[in-house]
């Protein structure tokens, strides 16, 4: 399958990175250095070209060296033959792309340069907050459906109307028929999104379900969406009949963005019954689905980003991930010690050591 | 800290509350004026203030107009039954340049956005209503923006006009005449795909 890989990164302001270039291997790179020497900020930066956001979901300017107003990324994506330049400027309020040197829409962006983030955060995919799992849904879709962005952004820009409106119905300023306009257009958009992510988590659930057998775990698992949306055609009504609960709390009690789905192993809900072992095992899973997935989508393997996780997973978990990492495509693996890798991955890594310079 | 004289720091300062103008423009702009001959500046001030005070909107569409009711509205070849309406000025002249339509317009001055406190009574739709009361008009086109709140505007719009007996219409959404297929974006092709039409 052919990869999209970056082989060239320079860094202007970005956090610890006051300037810097990096020259990458389109195989495995590896980040070595002591805590806080900036590997996983390297990691950010590159996760970033993928979306124009931040995988650790910090604002961009949170992102900014301390000191400085702004940043600025340039990477070189090589895709088959294919070489795109990258660059996206920062400025408060005001973020910038150019592709091959001219400007482009943000969305533009969206399947370029895929990666497929894997950390040691990720375990709280499984038993966390559902504001996890969503972001983790928006970060995979936006990534394979430019219109999926579209609608979430108009989703979003809708909901904050709505909301904005509701607040008014309960001050008395305004009729509860005016919200009305804003319930049309948050229902359609509503149901187009858990439509994409429904047909999503489908054919995830059969990948992770694959995958879980090859780790050689002998229980079966499922990935099951819990959309929250009144089903059928009537949806607009059954809305409309709660609205008084929404007046009264001034926001929209239901939509996309109050999703959520879980996992269960042999028919458990892994929320309540899995063990630290299973967690790691289904994120593990979970994480080489995406990048199946990416594959089936865009015919692309995506870039894999894996910030500390192999002191994190036994030898049998390992194994699967140094199965995904030889099959060709780009990696980046951040370490503290080398000796947390295994023997194999050393010698055909590309050795970045950190803090720079030395 | 002054580094200007007071004059020429009230003028960048001035200059500063214009969209789009940052403080180094305005320093910009202040010091092409200042560079510039005396009868060129006073044309630029005569003119700004002229458009102020002599301009006001049409009492029946809200274009800008020097005088009211405004040329469009007095244009009696201008079909009367048919009205198109738009958010903003700069819509109105938009449709117009395409000298494809000859009916009246009314312009709201904005669309609905809870967030910023726009509701329906601070847009022109009462005004909106009395022209439709003598029952002359026989459709309405809607020609908000096709983003969420424009569309929220034509949906409300919609909702109030429909049973008052009016033809309802909204443009339609499609793609950019001369642009690429492939360069148009998913939802906008989406959309084009669900509105197409057979073919005469």
């Amino acid at each position: 399958m052919e990869a999209a890989f970056l082989s060239e990164l320079r860094l202007k302001e970005f956090r610890n990175f006051r300037e810097a270039a990096f020259q990458f291997s389109p195989g495995l790179n590896i980040l070595v250095g002591p805590n806080g020497t900036g590997k996983t900020n390297l990691l950010e930066a590159i996760g970033y070209l993928s979306l124009a956001r931040s995988f650790r979901y910090h604002a961009d300017r949170e992102l900014t060296t301390w000191g400085c107003t702004g940043f600025e990324l340039t990477g070189t994506v090589r895709r088959g033959n294919g070489k795109v330049q990258v660059r996206i400027v920062y400025h408060p309020g005001r973020k910038e792309l150019t592709i091959n040197g001219t400007t482009q829409r943000i969305l533009d962006l969206l399947g370029l340069f895929p990666t497929v983030t894997f950390g040691p955060d990720d375990v709280h995919l499984v038993k966390g907050p559902p504001a996890l799992r969503r972001r983790f849904l928006d970060r995979e879709l936006c990534q394979t459906d430019r219109s999926y962005a579209q609608y979430l952004i108009s989703y979003h820009r809708v909901l904050k109307q709505r909301n904005a409106i509701l607040k008014q119905v309960a001050e008395g300023k305004v009729k509860r028929g005016d919200v009305d306009p804003w319930n049309v257009q948050l229902v359609g958009l509503a149901q187009t999104i858990v439509e994409r992510r429904k047909i999503f988590l489908e054919r995830l659930n059969a990948l992770a379900c694959k995958l879980y057998f090859r780790l050689a775990e002998k229980q079966t698992i499922s990935v099951v969406y819990r959309p929250s949306l009144p089903d059928g055609k009537d949806c607009l009504e059954q809305i409309t009949e709660r609205l008084e609960r929404e007046v009264a709390a001034g926001a929209t009690l239901w939509g996309p963005h109050r999703d959520d789905f879980d996992f269960y192993i042999d028919g458990r809900p892994a929320r309540h019954a899995a063990s630290q072992g299973e967690q790691r095992s289904l994120v593990l899973v979970l994480k080489l689905a995406e990048v199946v997935y990416f594959g089936e989508i865009l015919g692309i393997r995506p870039c894999l980003l894996l910030d500390d996780v192999f002191s994190e997973l036994d030898k049998r978990r390992q194994e699967v991930l140094l199965q995904l990492i030889n099959e060709g495509g780009q990696s980046f693996i951040t370490t503290t010690e080398v000796a947390f890798l295994p023997a194999s991955l050393l010698n055909k890594g590309n050795i970045l050591t950190f803090p720079l310079g030395k | 800290m002054l580094y200007y004289t007071e004059p020429v720091a009230r003028l960048i300062q001035e200059l500063n509350k214009l969209p789009g103008v940052g403080p180094k423009t305005a320093q910009r702009l202040a010091f092409h004026i200042l560079h510039s001959p005396l009868e060129e500046v006073r044309a630029l001030a005569t003119a700004i203030l002229e458009a102020r005070e002599k301009v006001r909107y049409c009492s029946i569409c809200g274009h800008l107009t020097q005088e009211d009711p405004c040329e469009l509205c007095q244009d009696t070849n201008r079909d009367p039954s048919v009205i198109c309406v738009v958010e903003e000025e700069r819509d109105l002249v938009a449709l117009e340049r395409t000298r494809q339509f000859r009916g009246r317009y009314h312009v709201l001055h904005g669309a609905l956005s809870p967030t910023e406190g726009i509701g329906p009574e601070k847009l022109r739709i009462k005004e909106l209503l009395r022209r439709l009361e003598d029952r002359s008009v026989r459709e309405v086109i809607l020609a908000t923006n096709a983003d969420v709140e424009g569309e929220a505007t034509a949906l409300y719009l919609a909702k109030i006009l429909k049973p008052l007996g009016i033809k309802v219409t909204r443009l339609a959404y499609g793609l950019p005449v001369g642009g690429d297929l492939e360069y148009a974006d998913e939802v906008t092709l989406a959309r084009a795909l669900s509105g197409r039409r057979e073919m005469d």
